[in-house]
């Protein structure tokens, strides 16, 4: 398993972080005290929390003047998808290995083989 | 509707050379299997087994070159030669579940050769002990986040 999808499951095995994603995808940026409101946590925990994703490559952030944003990074979510890719990139190479050694060992061949 | 990202269903078609019973036996019998779904010539074998029947399992233990043990479990629900082999895999590394597929292999004619059709709906398990995959699946608010992700990825594939 990539290193990469791997921290994207630690920082998604939280249900306060994935609030906050799930708060991030659907309404766009946010800063931290946004974040925080909706639960009964500190900002020093809301802070620890999104390090993690920020961390696991799923959030992004940028400070302007005082206020920091945090924002959802698209290539975060991709690593998803990449696993899967390589795990369907594995089976295809597979098959072709299975269509030539088919081609290597025919039908009339192989009987008793 | 909420997709679990950690679950995924796919299916891949392969035009093979040779009839259905040829393809099948590529399947089911364990030295012909070998010519192509052993891939990593540099890995050590560990543990091996081959049972090609219904309630029968085919496993297999390899180190790779760093000494990480990587297994493959293959459970045989139903076989129905030549047209169909229905299987359950787990698939661990470093004894920590990786993933776990329920996959039906197809054969059927097709212009001189066979089509073989492979649909596996799999489920990615986290890779340190599997609490986490779980517990993914069932936080407050998840569901939302499952859509969102399912729609990036379908928009970025």
């Amino acid at each position: 398993m990539p290193a990469e999808l791997d921290t994207v499951f630690q920082a998604l095995a939280d249900p306060y972080r994935r609030a906050m994603v799930s708060r991030l995808v659907e309404a766009g940026p946010a800063s931290m005290k946004e974040l925080a409101a909706p639960f009964d946590l500190g900002l020093p925990s809301t802070l620890k929390h999104l390090k993690v994703l920020e961390n696991g490559g799923i959030i992004t952030s940028t400070k302007e003047g005082r206020v920091r944003t945090f924002s959802i990074r698209q290539d975060g979510l991709n690593s998803l998808r990449s696993w899967l890719d390589a795990h369907q990139l594995h089976l295809e190479t597979g098959f072709d290995r299975l269509a030539a050694a088919m081609a290597a060992n025919p039908e009339n061949m192989s009987d008793g083989d | 509707m909420a997709i679990d990202p950690t679950h995924s269903r796919f299916t891949l078609d392969r035009v093979l050379p040779g009839s259905p019973a040829h393809a099948f036996r590529f399947w089911s019998d364990p030295k012909l299997k070998n010519l192509w779904s052993g891939c990593h010539p540099d890995w050590t074998e560990r543990e091996l087994r081959h049972d090609f029947r219904a309630g029968g399992h085919d496993f297999s233990r390899l180190a790779d070159p760093s000494g990480v043990e990587h297994e493959v479990d293959i459970a045989y629900l139903d076989i129905a030669a030549p047209t169909r082999v229905v299987y359950s895999y787990a698939m661990r590394v470093d004894g920590k579940p990786l993933s776990a597929s329920l996959v039906t292999v197809l054969f059927r004619p097709h212009n001189r050769g066979s089509l073989m059709r492979y649909d596996e709906h799999l489920l990615l398990l986290d890779g340190s002990d599997g609490a986490s995959a779980r517990e993914i699946g069932t936080g407050h608010g998840f569901d939302r986040l499952e859509a969102a992700i399912a729609e990036s990825l379908v928009a970025s594939s």
